[in-house]
Formats: C-alpha cells, structure tokens, sequence
C-alpha cells in the first residue's frame, strides 16, 4: 500500500517533471534580433564605427553581443587615427575580438553580467533605469514602437520599444521597458543602436548562454565603475603626451568629460 | 516651553489637512493579481501587464515565476476608464476594459490561451549597415571653443587630430590637408589659408574632417585616397541670406586693423567676400604662400603638375627665431572673392579671385665673418628694408560628372604681380649704399583632365601648360664693384619659362592589389637673358649672357602597393624612368634616369613601428646655375654659372621608429637619415672684404645626415605633459675658399624640452626651453655659437566671459639677454552680437633683438630693430 502511495506519488512528480520540462521548453523558445549598433561618441552625430550586433533572448534570459570577430565576418583593427589629438578625445581604435563584448542579462537574479570594455567579467545589480513613457509612437518594420526617454550612466537615452514583444531587452544595458527596445540613441545620436531584423523562433538556441568566467574574475559593478574611470584618465594622459609630443596642445580645455570617448561617462571629481 | 508646543500642535494639524485633501486626488491603486494559462492554469511567469489610459502607458509590471504580478497606479480617479494588455510570448494578446474602482486596492487574475508566436521581420539583412560616411568626422564647434576664437583657424587650433603651424598650414589627423570646403563646396582650392585666417569664428556650426577624399567620382569608385579635406558647416544664420562680420581696432603708434566677411552661402551659389587691412602683423601675402601640401600615398592621380621657376635675384634682408610681427612693421590690405556656382545639373564652376598689397620695413645690423684657416674677413653692415608687393591671382576651374565613368575639368590660373625692394645699407660705417630690385611677374597655367572607368580600373589622362615670366631691375648705387665707386650699376634680367606635358595613367585595382602604369612628357623651354652696366654706359660684357635651356623629358612609371600582411607589413614601390633632352648654348645632351622608391613598413607591433625606405633622386642643375658669365646677386656678390651639364644623383636611406605605451606613459620616437651625393654643386670662390666672387662647379662627396629622438610622458600627479627631445644634422660639402679647397662641414645640435599643464583653475601654462648650437668648420678653422630660448605662454580664464592670453619668450644670443610679449583679453558679452577686446605687444619696450648664425665659412652676428610696445582696442560685430 505504502509502495503504491509511493509509486503513485513518484508518478505524479514524474508527470510533474514532464511537464514543466515541457513548459520549460515552450518559454525556452529562443528569439535574435540583429542590430546595427554606431559608436560615435565625441564627433557629434551618428557617424562613427557601424558594429554589427546581436540580441538572443528567451523570456527569462537575454545576451547581447556586440564587436565580434564572426559578426563582421572577421577581424577588425583599424587605428582611425586622432593620434595627434589635444587629449580631449584620444585615438578611435576601430577593433572586434574573437568573443566580442557580451550584455548577460539574468532576469531571476536580477543581474546584468557582463565581459565589458578591458574584458572586465562585470557582475551589475545596479541597472534601474527610470524610463519615462511617451506616447509618441513610429513604425519600424512591422512594429509599431513606442518612445521612452532615460537618463543612464551620464547619456540622455530616447528608446522605442514595442509591446509586441513583451520583454524588457534591449541593446547593450538598456532594459526595464514593457517591451523589448528595437531603436535607441543618445542625444546626439552618438551612440545609436538600430533595429535590421528579427527571428522568433530561432533554431540559434545554443547562442544563449551565460558568459564563461571564472569565479574570481568577476567583479563588482563599484569595481568596473573605477576601472573604466581609471582607463579614460589613462587615455587622456596617452593623449595630451602624443600631443606635447608632436608639438600641438591645447590646454584650454581641461574639463574630464568621458562622454567624448566611452559610452558610460561617469562622473569625475 | 507651550509656545513651541503649540506651533508643533498647529503644524501637525496642517499636515492632517494636507494629507486629507490629498487623499481624493492621489487616487494611487495598487493592482495584483495572478495569470495563469489555460487550460492547464500554469502560472505565466515573464508575461507582460500594461495599464494604459488613451495611448498613455500609466503603469507596467511583468509577472513573476508564480505568474503573480503587483503594480501601482498613480494619479487616476474612481471611475477613470483604463485599458489592461496582458502578453507573454506564445500566448494570445488579452486587453480588457477597466473603471477604477473606489478602493486602494484591487485584485485582478488574468487566464492567457496558448498560440504558436512566430515574428519574422527584415528591415535589413544581418551584415547590412545603414548608409553612413564612415569617412566623415563631425564636430559641433560649440563643444570645441572657449568664445575667444576670432578666425576659422583659432577654432580648428582647438579641434582635436587638426594641428596648425606657423605658418598656417594644416594638419587634419596628421596629414596636411589639400582644402577647406564650404558646405561641400570648394571656394578656393589648395589657397585653403584665405578661407582659415580670415572667415569669422561665430559662422561655424560644425567642421567635418573627410579623410579618403577624392573629387574625382571616377576614381573614388574603386581607389581609395590619403587625401583629407575639411568641410565648414555654417549656422542656419549664414545660410540662405547675406552675413556679415566686422572686426576693427585702433591703438597707439598708428596700429589698426580692420577685417570684413561677407557671404552668401546658398546650395547652387556661394560667394564670399574676405577683407582685410591692418598694421599688426598680418602679412597679405601669407595666405597664399609656403604651403607645404602634397598628394601623399598611391592614388596621385589627380595632382597637378607644378612649375617651379624661382625668381633669379632675391633681396629678402634674412628672418630670425622670433615671430615677424616682433620686428617687422607691416601694412598690409587684401580682399579675396571667392565664389562656386551651379551652371547646370552636377557641373560646376569655381572662381577665385585674390587681390592683395603689403608693405614691410624692417632694419638690422649685421657683423658678417668668414672664418677660414690662415684668416678671417670681417664686415659690417646697417640696414634698412622697404618691401612692397603688389599681387593679382585669379583661378577659374569647371568641374563636369559627364556621367558615372567619364569626369572632366579644367583649370585656368594666371597671376600678376609686382614687387619693389629697397634697401639701404650702410658698409663698415662709412659706404652708404642703396640696392633697389623692382620685380615684375606674370604666370598662367592651363589644367584638362579626362578620367574614363575601364575594367578593374580607369584611364587617366591630363593635358597643362602654362608660363612663368618675369622682368627684373636692379640698381646699386654707387657701383661697389669698381674701385672709383662711381654711377650706379644697373642690371636688368629677363627670365621667360613655358611648359607643356601630357600624361596618362592606367590605374588598376584587382583584390588587394592596386598598380597603375603610366607615362608622359614634359617639355620646358627657359630663357635667361641679363646685362649689367655702370650708369649709362655700354652693356659689361662679362656680367651679361644668354642662357636657353630646353629639356623634353618623357618618363615611364611603375606604382604598385600591397599590404604583404593586412594592417601590418606594407611594402610600397615607385619606379620611374626619365629620359631627359638638354640643350643650352654651352651643351646639350641627352640623359636617362631611373629613380626608384621602395618602402618597407611594419607597424602594429609590441615592439614598435619600424619603416626602412630607400629612394634615388637625379636631377639637373636649374637655369640659375647655367648663367655662361657672372650675374650681380648684390652689392658684393656675384656668380658665374657651371660650364657643363651633368646629373645631381642623390641616394637617400632614411629609417625611423615609434614607440608608444601609453598606459606606462612612454612615447619614444627616433629616426635617422642619410643622403648622398654622388656629385653635388659647389663652389670656387675669391672672398674678400667688400667682394665674393664664385664660380659653380660640380664636386664629390657631398652628404647630409640627419638623427631625431624624443621622449614623452605625462607626469600625473601635477597633470603635465612633458617632452624632451634632441635633433642632429651634419651637411659636408667641399669648397674651394681663396684658392684653398676645404671640406667644409655644418653640424647643428638642438636640445629642447617643453610641457603643458592640464589645470583645472584659472591658470595654465605651456612652456618650452632650448638650446641650439651650430658649427661651421673650414679645416681646421671653425666657429659655432649657442643660442638658449625659453617661452611660457599663460593661458588666462578670469571667468566666463573674460579670456586671454599672455606670451612670454626669453632668448639668451652671445650672452645678451631679452624678451619677446604679447597679451590679448577679450570680454564677451552674454548673448550679444559684439564684444571687445584688448590687444598689446612688447610689453616692456623692448629695443632689440639679437641673433646669429653660423653656417659652412660664415657667421653672422644681428641686430634687429624691434616694433616699439603698443596697445590697441577692438571691437567686433556681426551683422
């Protein structure tokens, strides 16, 4: 009898298993979204560097990879070269890696990992963008997109997104919106992710993974945050000393201003 | 005590009040609930609730693993109708209507019906970029200046990768650039200076570095090109009406400057007026001259051929180490029209039209010595110099896209112009004499161009001729090379150049190798013709000749370039052979060259960039050196011609090095240089106190080496940048010295520091020290000096709306010390459409200025006047 209520019960947590393995595998349907994604920071407009990126999402996970050796169809190293520079803007180095830079985002946890600029393994619980809706709406392909603007990490951010797809993606770390972000620039559009295609569902389920780091690589947010300011004073030095080098400076502009240069312009004192 | 307890009391019933009244009005609910799916009531977790009121998303929440959802909704009233959308992937949209209700809270569970969600959408293909110039680098300006830029130039001086030297050339990421374009339209061509020194700062919007830039649309199909123009975007303002600025000041000892733009900027005609007039050192003359641009790297083809037909007399007077404006009094007007018009479809005509006059004084003493073995000459001089030019250029050129394979222009310039220089000297204090050399040139040239798209390539073709002529009068009173010194001895020189080529190029590109093959001819024809005589009598047989010089060159070359390994080893070649026809009336003769160019280039490394390069150069003696008998040069010189032709050989072997690790701050860079030469000009020449005589010839064993090296950091905890570096050069050449021949030898060193602060205050500084050494030596004779500089220029930010800066340079010539400044303040009214400014130089009144040189035989100790210390006022206003 108690073999039976055993049998019965080990039937039911099989039947269980079953299922939610079924279930699992219904919302483990994989979607990817190629983006284009313009790195143009200190010129301007949206006239830089032109990466191709992508998004592979399910509905708990989401990886963005971006400035990947296979993604542009092989490796690029170009010194686009501002070499002689005042130090307000260092030299553009246009370059893909063999993994690319990868956005991790963890909805479970919360958590955005990151393989991030210095091929920092970035662990990040802090992203909570505050976005504000619009009613303003445009098409894109089929979607009709919606704006949303948000202040992140020292860029004014105009995002479109579309229910349609009610997810909260986006490019790089843009994310929180109540559908997933096709479109999104700062002010001067010069960082601009644009929308080329999207695939749902993909056969490209094997794409989406977490990052592969190793525990004690990674790294607090707090962490990176100092990192990054540490590289970009770095590269203002390197600039200014190639400057004095050939002979050109100008120091009438000394303010630290990382939005001409990085993505991220945090704030320093 | 209860007075205070009594304001608490007040105050805590104030806030109820505020709390009460707010209640109905917050109207904030808190909505929860659970979506499950149906049939099988499996929660729904990541499934999307929106709460939208119109199309105005109030509030958004995704549900979690449990399917369970809770969100707030602010600002709503009891009653207000809103719109609920529940969507998951893979699940049915729902959207349902909902009055809010009148409590806090409200619980709502949603059942969602499985379908099969398929989204495919292409706006683009995976490896599709949009359209974009990834050629093009934009800067708004306003981020770039500090509102005391007044010219073109003071703005691009703050842009970053665009550097401007003294003499205004520019450098965009690190190239000179070819032109200055204005809203995509060229104004002036290569003569980009008129445009950069004189168009008002407040104009600009944006400036765009285009690197890969050709204007052949033929060519660019398949080529690139190292060519980087720049491109002035105006203000909505300058566009599409009449603009206008003004600029004018006034100060003591009769300084005044005066400064005009107008323009009008409009996408089929643009026309633009530049005008200038002043006394403070800004020479006319300068925006056309010392360009240093040339077309770099493979793609050339579009380069014009330029004669180079020097005048034969020169009477400068010398420059020093210090900026022109220190001792050189001007008067200088100038207007430049520039225009670019539409005439039909893509066809368009580009005329530029410069006019300018300057006039310059100057005065110095001079102690001139020749240093050789068993003794020295010495002499003196006082000097005065009145220079005046009068100039006309103009430059017509149509530009016709035929259609997408076939492109034509054509280019007409011609030029007049006249120059007057007098110079009055006095010799070793007692022999006043007075050169006046008058100048008159005109010059034309005629530029066509055909480019036609071939397979894997294209054809170029291109057609000039041209003619520089010019008529020279020289007098010297009292004729110094009789011992009576009596009359005036007058020398006059007629100098006539014409030139023709025709040259074709076949230009390929197939994968990652471009080659071009290609040939042409260049025929020159020159006539010299000069006399001297003494007042009016006959023609001096002996300093009078003919000189005809024709030479048909016909060349073949070969271009290739191929990168051995991508972004990493590049190997670039240029071979040409040139077969020259000579004939003057001493000789004529036919030569053959081969001059080869080969490059080797390895950058990308951890070690360095490393680039090799090899290059063989022969050339003719020009016309000036085949003068059959003496020419006058000046009161005390004169020379005579080779007495044959024979080829210049040079082989040059150069190799230079880059280092740069900036995150441990180390930028080295060092390069050195060596050239021979296997037969060279000299000289044979009879020195003596009030006379030199020479006479050309050709000798062996001529070289020059040349070694660079520099070290830079950044010291961070004092935010400065700072270099040290050291420069070397030895020339040796033979000469013969009063019948005694020598190998005389130049060395210079140079070793020299300078920094910049990177403060965040008031202040800021860039400050450089040098010291320079030269030595001449004549066997065992030889004379060197050393020359100590030091500058400090102070950048002054005193708030927002007052900036400015002080310049302060220090020299130490043979012991005697002085100084060079200059100051200028600008006050900015907010929002106006002028402001005022303060503008001062030599400060302290300072006299003079001493310098020296020393060079092969000779050394020279100087003293020049300095301009006497003013102060002026401006003020500027745009219209």
């Amino acid at each position: 009898m108690a073999n039976f209520k055993l049998n019965k019960l080990t039937a039911h947590i099989s039947l269980c298993v079953l299922l939610a393995f079924y279930l699992n595998k219904s919302y483990a349907q994989t979607g990817v979204i190629n983006y284009g994604e313009i790195q143009s920071m200190g010129m301007g407009g949206p006239i830089g560097q032109d990466y191709n990126a992508i998004l592979i999402f399910d509905k708990q996970h989401a990886l963005y990879i971006t400035r990947k050796d296979s993604l542009e169809g092989g490796h690029i190293y170009k010194q686009r070269t501002f070499e002689r520079g005042d130090g307000t803007s260092s030299s553009i180095t246009v370059a893909t890696n063999p993994e690319g830079f990868l956005y991790y985002n963890d909805r479970k946890s919360k958590t955005l990992f990151s393989r991030d600029l210095g091929f920092k393994y970035v662990k990040d619980s802090t992203i909570d963008i505050r976005w504000e809706l619009s009613k303003e709406n445009k098409t894109i392909g089929d979607y009709v997109v919606q704006k949303a603007t948000a202040s992140f990490r020292g860029r004014n951010y105009t995002a479109w997104f579309t229910t349609k797809i009610p997810l909260p993606y986006g490019p790089w770390k843009l994310s929180g919106l109540p559908g997933l972000i096709l479109e999104a620039y700062d002010t001067n559009k010069e960082v601009y992710w644009y929308f080329k295609n999207i695939e749902y569902p993909s056969k490209k389920t094997y794409l989406l993974k977490p990052i592969q780091g190793s525990d004690e690589n990674w790294i607090p947010f707090s962490k990176y945050k100092k990192f990054a300011i540490q590289t970009y004073l770095n590269a203002q030095m390197g600039g200014r000393m190639v400057a004095e080098n050939a002979g050109y400076t100008n120091n009438q502009n000394t303010k630290y201003d990382m939005s001409k240069s990085r993505i991220e312009a945090f704030k320093i004192d | 005590m209860k007075h205070l307890k009594l304001i608490d009391r007040q105050s805590l019933l104030l806030i109820l009040i505020l709390i009460l009244w707010q209640l109905p009005l917050q109207g904030q609910i808190t909505l929860s609930g659970k979506i499950t799916e149906t049939p099988s009531q499996n929660p729904v977790s990541a499934a999307s609730i929106l709460i939208k009121q119109d199309a105005t998303i109030l509030a958004y929440a995704y549900t979690s693993e449990t399917g369970s959802y809770q969100l707030k909704i602010e600002t709503v009233k009891p009653g207000d109708s809103l719109i609920i959308e529940v969507n998951s992937l893979g699940y049915q949209d729902l959207s349902q209507d909902f009055q809010v209700p009148d409590a806090p809270s409200i619980v709502l569970n949603f059942e969602l019906s499985p379908q099969v969600e398929e989204l495919n959408t292409i706006v683009l293909k995976s490896d599709e970029k949009i359209k974009i110039n990834t050629d093009t680098i934009s800067y708004k300006v306003s981020a770039f200046t500090n509102e005391t830029e007044q010219t073109v130039e003071d703005v691009l001086k703050n842009i970053p990768g665009i550097e401007i030297d003294d003499d205004g050339n520019i450098k965009a990421q690190g190239k000179n650039i070819q032109k200055i374009l204005i809203e995509g339209d060229d104004l002036a061509d290569r003569n980009y200076k008129v445009i950069s020194k004189n168009l008002d700062a407040n104009v600009l919007d944006r400036v765009e570095v285009i690197s890969n830039y050709d204007e052949n649309p033929v060519l660019k199909q398949f080529l690139n090109s190292e060519a980087v123009v720049l491109n002035l975007k105006l203000k909505e303002r300058a566009k599409a009406i009449w603009f206008g600025n003004f600029k004018g000041g006034a100060g003591n000892d009769k300084r005044y400057l005066a400064d005009l733009n107008l323009g009008l900027i409009r996408p089929e005609i643009k026309l633009l007026e530049l005008a200038n007039t002043n006394t403070t050192g800004k020479q006319a003359q300068d925006q056309l001259t010392n360009y240093t641009y040339g077309q770099r790297g493979f793609n050339d083809f579009d380069e014009d051929y330029e004669a180079n037909f020097p005048a034969i007399l020169n009477l400068s007077g010398g420059s020093i180490l210090i900026d022109e404006p220190f001792y050189n009094e001007n008067n200088s007007i100038s207007s430049n029209l520039l225009g670019n018009k539409t005439i039909w479809e893509n066809t368009k005509l580009r005329n530029s039209l410069f006019v300018s006059q300057d006039r310059l004084d100057k005065s110095f003493e001079q102690l001139t010595q020749y240093f050789l073995t068993d003794e020295t000459i010495q002499f003196s001089e006082r000097n005065q110099f009145d220079f005046r030019n009068t100039n006309l250029s103009e430059d017509l050129e149509v530009r016709y896209p035929i259609d997408d394979s076939n492109y034509l222009t054509l280019q007409t310039t011609f030029s007049i112009s006249g120059d007057t220089n007098a110079n009055r000297l006095v010799f070793n204090d007692q022999n006043l004499i007075l050169q006046n050399l008058k100048t008159q040139e005109n010059t034309g040239a005629i530029h066509l161009r055909y480019t036609k798209r071939i397979k894997n390539g294209a054809l170029a073709l291109y057609a000039f001729s041209g003619h520089e002529n010019r008529k020279q009068h020289f007098n010297i009173t009292p004729n110094m090379l009789d011992t009576i010194q009596e009359g005036n001895l007058l020398t006059q020189v007629t100098n006539l150049n014409n030139y023709q080529g025709f040259e074709s190029n076949a230009v390929f590109k197939i994968n990652k190798l471009s080659y071009s093959l290609g040939g042409g001819v260049i025929n020159t024809a020159q006539d010299l013709r000069y006399h001297s005589r003494v007042s009016q009598s006959p023609v001096i047989d002996s300093l009078s000749g003919i000189t005809i010089l024709k030479s048909s060159e016909a060349f073949a070359k070969f271009k290739g370039q191929y990168a051995l390994i991508e972004e990493t080893l590049f190997l670039s070649t240029k071979l040409e052979l040139k077969n020259i026809n000579f004939k003057n009336q001493i000789a004529t003769g036919n030569y053959l060259f081969f001059n080869p160019q080969l490059r080797l280039r390895l950058s990308n490394n951890p070690l360095g960039s490393f680039s090799v390069s090899y290059s063989r150069n022969t050339e003719l003696p020009e016309l000036n050196d085949l003068t059959p008998t003496a020419l006058v040069y000046n009161y005390r010189s004169l020379k005579k011609g080779l007495e044959r032709i024979e080829p210049i050989p040079r082989d040059m072997y150069a190799f230079s090095y880059i280092l740069s690790k900036k995150k441990e701050r180390i930028l080295v860079e060092a390069g050195i240089a060596y050239s021979e030469y296997k037969r060279n000009l000299s000289s044979i020449s009879m020195l003596s106190e009030s006379l030199n005589l020479s006479q050309l010839i050709y000798a062996p064993g001529s070289s020059l080496f040349t070694a660079r090296a520099g070290f830079t950091t950044y010291l961070a905890p004092i935010d400065l940048s700072f270099k040290i570096g050291y420069n070397k050069s030895i020339f040796r050449n033979p000469l013969v010295l009063n019948n005694t021949f020598f190998n005389v030898e130049n060395e210079s060193n140079n070793y020299y520091f300078r920094g910049t602060t990177y403060w965040r205050g008031a202040l800021n500084f860039k400050f450089t020290g040098s010291l320079n050494s030269n030595t001449g030596s004549v066997g065992s004779a030889s004379n060197s000096n050393k020359i100590y500089n030091a500058q400090i220029e102070t950048i002054l930010k005193l708030n927002d709306r007052i900036f400015g800066n002080l310049n302060l340079e220090g020299f130490v010539v043979n012991d005697t010390f002085y100084e060079t400044s200059s100051l200028n303040l600008e006050f900015r009214p907010e929002k106006k459409e002028y402001l005022f400014g303060i503008q001062a130089q030599n400060l302290w009144n300072t006299q003079a200025f001493t310098f020296s040189s020393v060079s092969d035989y000779q050394r020279n100790d100087l003293v020049y006047k300095a301009i006497p210390s003013y102060a002026m006022l401006y003020f500027k206003l745009r219209f």
